[in-house]
């Protein structure tokens, strides 16, 4: 008997509406884990290179990991992936919440969907079943109100749904999936792959709890992160990942009024004391969750807040807010009502308009092209009236509905210089002038401008819980935020590794496990004897497919670039820009770190080492 | 003398009320430092801290009303 997983995927063709159900080894699943790992498996397997990530051929892919659903904390999440739309590249993107359980408790790890439906359709997995039903009167509605229809239609309100809103109907390339109104998959525009499906949703209900090899041993871990979570990670249990906002803008590191500053002197209207005095409700969480990082806001005035969409993260508080000169906590609740009720990443959806609005500043864009917008920085109506905008690929809306460096190819004059993206994703709010390795992560992610698999250089500057954390993978002493040399890129690259590990097994970052208890919980599931070392190769492997991918698609080296700007000093005294020598000697040295050689490129040793042989031609 | 202190991060405050922020007393003279030591944060657990909106470390010399902000080391979110 399998433990941790079911050991069978859907796999749905829209087109010819054919469900199949496919098996998957046990040593599949050792090797390559779930979520991401299994997403980049499958688009190097069955996505022919070329493949227009609009059209029908494109796979969408929703996987689970071998620790999704087991009662400890950070297994309530999962994995959508596909070719991207933003990037052309290697899309993935997580979500915490419920969603992923319940797949998990349907028997089946994951659902493939492939094909086009001739018209509006979800899909429907209770437990073994699976239905194909018309989704015509959810179109064009908001994620709340087909939410509604949806599960009155089915008579369960304990069903989890993955769906879109009308960006993702309308194919905007930085489109979200929101699980479930409150958790979106929010990068890499994989709403707008779902939506070029006629997929408005995915609806799932399962009663099979998966089985786990040694449950006192996964209780005990359990216990232990209740008993300790809130010590470790105080701030987010009281109020979640906004806590920074001040520390970042003193430091010179909250990206604002389009990242040309790291400092906002609105910044304390955006505190999370600013948002606990009030239009916070409650803070809330994921699956099995005791460190309970989500929060849930409520507006009455001056825009109408729904709670249902649960409230700001810190990379929409700083997206919206600092990114857009604007203070106004109000605002940026009602742009990230706006996001999930309509299907948009905030991240990327924040800095499109930062960058129209830098545009607008600069006379490249004028009152005609914004439909009569005075889109200066701080302007909160401007800001919200562009949002929607872009969802509904309107006016200007439209424009910036490609994304930030399609928008800024088309507008030209001059415009590619405030497009602030790597690969073509947004960056998101992290300062890589203050946070000096993040600027690495930023250009290698084969996503693009991606924080989350990154390396946030002030947790290993000190004797932090972080710092404990990659101990146990070798890294023995602290390194200055400013570091760029070798030490830090040993660091970022065993991060790396570590992360992709994270995003296979599909486990939260905010939870704060070490290394070595994730390996002990994916032994006590699986029943596998395990180890660190296995596990890091696991996430090794997830690396360089996703690199192998993109090659494929025709990137090369000349696109693990930042935006100039970060090669320039902020704004007003504050931190330099980053030495473009040492950035290049980095990255070269992170290539070599990694057994690529000097163009990127995986060399044969590194592939047979990971038993990736099969992807060498 | 009287000064207020709010914490980010990963830094709690056992003797406030909801372990994040409050007001005390202290000795007149105190400085930056010696405000950690009476607060019993450990200086590894601070990234920055600032005074007033300004940054500041721990040799700064605090006065009567000042409002101290302490961030642990910052890091994704
Ligand atoms: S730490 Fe936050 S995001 Fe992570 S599982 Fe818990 S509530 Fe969800």
């Amino acid at each position: 008997m399998a433990y941790g997983f079911g050991g069978k995927i859907l796999r749905v063709d829209l087109t010819h509406e054919r469900i199949e159900i496919e098996k998957l080894d046990d040593a599949f699943y050792r090797r390559y884990i779930g979520g991401m790992g299994f997403v980049a498996y499958h688009l190097l397997r069955e996505v022919k290179p070329g493949t227009d990530p609009l059209g029908p051929d494109n796979r969408l892919y929703f996987f689970t990991g071998v620790l999704t659903g087991i009662p400890v904390p950070g297994t309530g999440r999962n994995s959508i992936g596909a070719k991207s739309p933003l990037t052309g590249g290697f899309g993935e993107s997580e979500v915490g919440g419920f969603f992923g359980v319940e797949l998990k408790r349907t028997g089946y790890d994951g659902i493939i969907i492939e094909g086009k439906a001739s018209h509006p359709v979800y899909l429907v997995v209770h437990d073994d079943t699976c239905e194909i039903r018309g989704a015509e009167p959810m179109w064009g509605k908001s994620t709340k109100e087909s939410r509604e229809m949806i599960l009155e239609e089915l008579g369960d309100d304990k069903v989890k749904l993955a769906q879109i809103g009308v960006a993702g109907e309308n194919q905007v390339r930085i489109a979200s999936i929101i699980c479930d109104l409150r958790y979106a998959a929010g990068r890499g525009g994989m709403g707008a792959v779902m939506g070029s499906k006629n997929l408005k949703a995915v609806a799932v209900r399962g009663t099979k709890k998966p089985a786990i090899a040694r449950p006192d041993k996964v209780m005990e871990l359990a216990r232990w992160m209740a008993d300790n979570s809130k010590a470790l990670v105080p701030s987010y249990h009281d109020i979640g990942t906004g806590s920074g906002v001040i520390g970042m803008s003193q430091s010179g590191g909250l990206p604002t009024r389009n990242f040309r500053s790291g400092s906002f002197e609105g910044v304390e209207s955006l505190s999370p004391y600013t948002m606990r005095g009030n239009i916070l409700k409650k803070m809330d969480g994921c699956f099995a969750c005791p460190v309970k990082c989500k929060r849930v806001v409520e507006v009455e005035s001056p825009y109408r807040v729904d709670p249902a969409y649960g409230g700001a993260e810190y990379e929409t508080i700083a997206s919206f807010g600092s990114n857009c000169g604007i203070s106004d906590l109000r605002a940026i609740a009602k742009a990230h009502e706006l996001c999930n009720a309509h299907s948009l990443d905030t991240i990327s959806t924040g800095v499109a308009v930062s960058f129209a609005m830098e545009c607008y500043e600069n006379g490249i864009l004028t009152k005609e092209d914004t439909g009569g917008l005075d889109l200066r920085f701080g302007n909160a109506e401007a800001m919200l009236a562009l949002v929607d905008m872009i969802a509904r690929r309107e006016g200007l809306g439209a424009i910036l509905a490609e994304g930030t460096a399609r928008a800024a190819q088309r507008i030209g004059k001059g415009s590619e210089r405030f497009a602030i993206h790597s690969k073509g994703q947004e960056i998101p709010m992290h300062e890589p002038r203050w946070k000096r390795g993040l600027g690495i992560g930023y250009a290698v992610s084969p996503t693009g401008g991606e924080h989350c698999s990154n390396v946030h250089d002030p947790m290993y500057e000190k004797d932090t819980p972080d710092m404990e954390s990659v101990r146990v993978l070798g890294i023995i002493d602290t390194i200055p935020i400013d570091d760029l040399g070798p030490r830090k890129v040993r660091l970022f690259t065993y991060l790396l590794l570590y992360r992709y590990l994270q995003n296979s097994l599909v486990v939260c970052q905010f939870v704060p496990w070490r290394p070595d208890q994730i390996s002990d919980l994916v032994s006590a599931t699986t029943g596998w004897n395990t180890s660190v070392w296995e596990l890091l190769k696991v996430g090794e492997r997830s690396a360089n497919m996703a690199r192998l991918f993109n090659l494929r698609e025709g990137f090369t080296a000349q696109d693990d670039r930042l935006p100039e700007r970060f090669f320039e000093p902020e704004e007003a005294g504050g931190l330099g820009g980053l030495d473009r020598g040492r950035f290049e000697d980095a990255l070269e040295l992170h290539y070599a770190m990694m057994g690529w050689d000097m163009n990127g490129v995986p060399t044969r040793g590194k592939l047979y080492e990971l038993g990736l042989e099969w992807a060498l031609d | 003398m009287r000064v207020w202190v709010r914490t980010f991060g990963d830094i709690y405050l056992p003797q406030a009320p909801n372990g994040l922020d409050h007001s005390l007393d202290i000795p007149p003279g105190s400085t930056l430092g010696d405000l950690l030591g009476i607060l019993m944060i450990p200086p590894e657990s601070v990234g920055i801290m600032s005074v007033n909106g300004a940054r500041a470390n721990e040799s700064r010399l605090l006065h009567e009303g000042d409002r101290v902000d302490i961030s642990s080391p910052i890091g994704g979110g």
